[in-house]
């Protein structure tokens, strides 16, 4: 009857078979879609795995190879492990289990290294829904976690939620019902928000799987019919629609209401019956038929239809159906009392059960055996406990690879968790630790800025301060030059003027006397009067030098600063400048800076020198460099040794700001003598532009 | 016997002294005779005014101011003596005899001595000597041109510039700064400011600086 059995397809249509309702392409649909869009890239890859009609299974295996051979030599990595992803889907799609294992282990080695979640994620599914075809459902449910997780990380939803779903299934083919019922509720949780009506449906119609597993029935109810809802959202097709229905109904059925059974059944039938294909067709006229003689009506022609479930069953070579079909047979006879057809068709059932390795159904048949054959009803009840036994224990070892599974994933979530904090404490650290130097590096710039300008503000105030030294100077010479006026002016109203009168009066007196005494007394006047053009001839030429007198305003207050060293601190000086030279005419910045230097140099002589004698000389080296030496007699000091203080370094900056040069020698016992050369820009305008520059500096 | 009108004349100029005792002496005056005694300085003249305390030995006192060499720096001048003899000699006549013609000097003395006569020195000659002897006998006071104009130009003014404000005039014109000025006028530096800006607005220069003030004052005669 079944003439070429093919095991591996028997294999996958049992664990189909297993949940009647199954959706068997849905993985395989799902995986496209992701493909899809990764292959657009229009290459030789593209063209190899392009699978048409018009090429055979070999020559398309050869394309393959090809492709290999040419993702192998690729050198980037995220296109190779593009590549791989994409040969290994096709060996997936071929049934070419070996290939497929190794591309996908490589897909995924070089996912994981690159980190390329979206191609690490396909892969764990491509790898889960291999086992999946071959019934290995803890390593199916392991990948179908995997890619989940991965998933999750990348915030991806929808597929997240697709992989709670397979590993939903998963689950509820174990009969872990507990669990799967967790993992759909949590796949709905994430795909109601996006309105993935398809995968609703999907999620719905399990839980109500998972819901009559548990015995739930009320509840299996309402999860179809909400199943049925989304259905209708994405278009009710008669296949759909008939696997709800049944489901449905298959509920009834256990719950012992087979009447509602039956009348769901009939509405199926009666909807749109030449819609549904042959297999949907038998099954339900085959559970109609059931539950119509259970429910005691009609039941004129349950055999008929039976039997022609059988027969389309056969035709069509669903060897689960048909295992199903004898199992209903059999029961029918059972109920018209034909123990004997019973016992021969629940024979038949159990063998086809084993073939299609339904358990479900053996179990069922079993017990069926071992009601209707007395003789060996002792066999019968053994093997189905045996077989009772090896389920449950293969379903408990899943359930519990299934908590390990979960258990570990939870411990990894909290292992990345905990990663994450520590991530976090770190970056918070590193954070504080870089806000902190910056803090310090602010302050302390900030500090460097505050004390230039303080240097500056007290530089300047110095600078006003030796200024107005030196425009006292000018003053007190001008104060003195009006008091020379005044005291000429005074000199000739009370001293000529007085004795011109006298000698007025008294010529004016003697005028008419002709007497010896007045003749005597004339000749005094006489000689009065000389003395009157001699003090005029004083007074003029005092007038006349005080003229052309040349008064050295800086030079005057250079002498005033030593003069006070001199006689506060005991300090003897020579002072030696050229006299010829006009001071005066030195550039303001140029005088009030050496004023400040010498006065520097001065404080050194007495602080740290302990002098007695200090030499300072002025000198001009051809109109353009002013050479100055400041010499002292005291204890001296080893200049390597010892850093520079304020006052060294006040000095080295206010010759540097006038441009000039300065050197410094001294040795223990022989005094220190500091020079300074600094080149000179005689300004024409003298003194009248320091008042301005200056003032405006202040 | 006819009345001999007995003259002291005090002066630092000996030569001076003697001009005017010559010319008194040998002019004539038609109901008397002059006798001049010469006191040489401000201590002699103070002591023959002591001297004569109580009397009338001298009917016309004749007094330079600047009584002392510029450089023997002593404050005491003729206006000192002449705040004395109106002391201790009242019936004395007392007549400055001056090179100062400036209108402060002139005007301080005659609030403070009120005079009899004033002769600025340029003006003297022997004609004005003798006027000036006959005018204060019977009919004081005298007066020479320019100190008349000196004077008369405090009189024109309608409003009053006492001895402070005449002060600080003087003072702003030998440049006196104004914050030392308290050191010689009794007065507070802000005093000293409100009586300069009403002096400007009065002089009409208001808003102008110290200069034009001077130069103002030194127009109407101040200085």
């Amino acid at each position: 009857m079944y003439a070429k059995p093919n095991l591996k397809l028997f294999a996958f249509l049992s664990f189909l078979a297993l949940q009647v309702l199954c959706l068997s392409n849905c993985t395989g649909n799902n995986s496209q879609k992701v493909r899809q869009s990764i292959s657009q890239t229009n290459d030789s890859i593209g063209y190899w795995l392009k699978k048409s009609n018009e090429i055979s299974d070999t020559e398309y295996r050869n394309r393959l190879r090809k492709a290999y051979d040419w993702a192998i030599g690729e050198k980037d990595d995220s296109l190779r492990s593009h590549y791989f992803s994409r040969i290994s889907y096709a060996y997936l799609q071929l049934n070419d289990s070996l290939d497929f294992r190794k591309t996908n282990k490589t897909t995924i080695a070089l996912a994981k290294k690159i980190k390329d979640t979206a191609t690490h994620a396909a892969a764990h599914w491509d790898l889960a829904a291999f086992f999946r075809r071959y019934a290995v459902q803890d390593s199916a449910y392991y990948h179908y976690a995997e890619a989940q997780k991965l998933y999750a990380e990348s915030n991806n939803d929808f597929y997240a939620g697709r992989m709670l779903y397979n590993m939903g299934k998963v689950q509820a083919d174990v009969k872990d019902f507990t669990g799967s019922e967790i993992n759909l509720i949590r796949a709905i949780e994430l795909l109601k928000p996006l309105d993935k009506n398809e995968q609703l449906y999907r999620c719905y119609n399990v839980l109500g799987i998972v819901s009559k597993g548990l015995k739930e029935y009320g509840n299996a109810i309402d999860y179809y019919q909400k199943a049925l809802q989304y259905a209708n959202e994405v278009g009710l097709t008669p296949s759909r629609f008939s696997t709800i229905q049944n489901n449905i109904g298959v509920v009834y059925q256990e719950k012992g209401e087979h009447a509602k059974a039956v009348a769901i059944f009939n509405e199926v039938l009666n909807r749109d019956n030449l819609s549904l294909s042959p297999e949907d067709y038998a099954r339900t006229l085959d559970n109609l038929a059931y539950n119509q003689f259970k429910a005691g009506i009609n039941e004129e022609g349950v055999q008929e239809k039976l039997k022609r479930a059988l027969q389309i069953r056969d035709s069509i070579q669903d060897i689960t159906g048909v295992a199903g079909s004898y199992f209903s047979l059999a029961e029918f006879y059972l109920h018209q009392n034909d123990s004997t057809k019973a016992l021969e068709t629940a024979l038949k059932a159990r063998n086809f059960a084993e073939e299609s390795s339904n358990n479900e159904r053996l179990l069922q048949a079993f017990e069926l055996l071992a009601r209707l054959d007395p003789k060996n009803a002792v066999i019968h009840a053994e093997s189905y406990i045996k077989l009772n036994d090896s389920l449950q224990q293969d379903e408990r070892k899943a359930r519990n690879k299934f908590a390990r599974i979960r258990f570990e994933t939870n411990e990894t979530i909290e292992q990345n968790r905990l990663l994450a904090q520590q991530k976090q404490l770190w970056v918070g650290i590193a954070v504080a630790l870089l806000l902190m130097a910056l803090a310090a590096f602010l302050f302390i710039d900030q500090r460097v800025k505050n004390q230039k300008l303080r240097f500056q503000r007290e530089q300047q105030a110095s600078n006003e301060k030796i200024f107005n030294l030196l425009l006292e100077q000018k003053q007190k010479v001008e104060e003195g030059k009006k008091i020379a006026q005044k005291r000429i002016s005074e000199e000739l109203h009370d001293g000529v003027q007085g004795r011109i009168q006298g000698v007025r009066m008294l010529l004016t007196g003697l005028n008419k006397r002709n007497t010896p005494e007045a003749i005597e007394e004339r000749s005094e006047a006489i000689k009065e009067l000389q003395d009157i053009q001699e003090e005029v001839r004083v007074i003029s030429h005092e007038l006349s030098h005080a003229a052309y007198q040349k008064i050295h305003n800086f030079i005057n207050t250079i002498e005033e600063l030593l003069r006070d060293v001199q006689t506060s601190a005991q300090l003897q000086y020579t002072f030696e400048y050229d006299e010829n030279f006009d001071w005066d005419m030195l550039n303001s910045d140029i005088k009030v800076n050496l004023y400040r230097v010498i006065q520097e140099s001065l404080q050194n002589c007495v602080k740290h020198a302990k002098a007695g004698n200090v030499k300072v000389r002025f000198e001009i080296e051809n109109d353009q460099m002013l050479n100055v030496s400041i010499a002292d007699d005291g204890k001296g000091f080893e200049i390597r040794k010892g850093k520079k203080g304020i006052g060294l370094r006040n000095i080295a900056s206010r010759i540097e700001k006038i441009g000039g040069d300065w050197d410094i020698g001294s040795s223990i016992g022989k005094g220190t003598t500091v020079s300074f050369s600094i080149p000179i820009l005689s300004s024409k305008a003298g003194e009248d532009a320091i008042n301005e520059k200056e003032f405006q500096e202040a | 016997m006819e009345e001999v009108v007995t003259i002291l004349t005090v002066d630092d100029h000996k030569m001076t002294a003697l001009g005017y005792k010559y010319i008194l002496e040998d002019a004539v005056f038609d109901d008397f005779s002059v006798r001049v005694e010469v006191a040489n300085g401000y201590l002699e003249g103070e002591k023959r005014i002591k001297d004569a305390e109580g009397t009338k030995r001298y009917d016309i006192i004749l007094l330079d101011i600047q009584l002392f060499p510029a450089e023997a720096k002593d404050q005491r001048t003729g206006q000192d003596l002449g705040k004395l003899a109106r002391k201790l000699v009242p019936e004395s006549k007392v007549v400055f005899m001056s090179s100062f013609s400036d209108s402060y000097r002139i005007n301080s003395i005659c609030q403070a001595v009120n005079p009899d006569g004033y002769l600025v020195k340029s003006e003297i000659d022997e004609l004005s000597l003798i006027d000036m002897v006959k005018t204060v006998i019977s009919k004081p006071p005298y007066y020479t041109h320019l100190a008349l104009v000196a004077a008369r130009k405090n009189i024109a003014q309608t409003f009053k510039v006492d001895e402070h404000d005449q002060a600080i005039l003087y003072q702003l014109s030998i440049g006196t700064k104004t914050k030392d000025m308290t050191s010689v006028i009794p007065l507070s530096q802000a005093t000293i400011d409100n009586r300069k800006r009403a002096l400007k607005l009065n002089f009409g220069v208001p808003d102008k600086n110290d200069l034009a003030l001077i130069e103002e004052a030194r127009n109407r005669g101040f200085i």
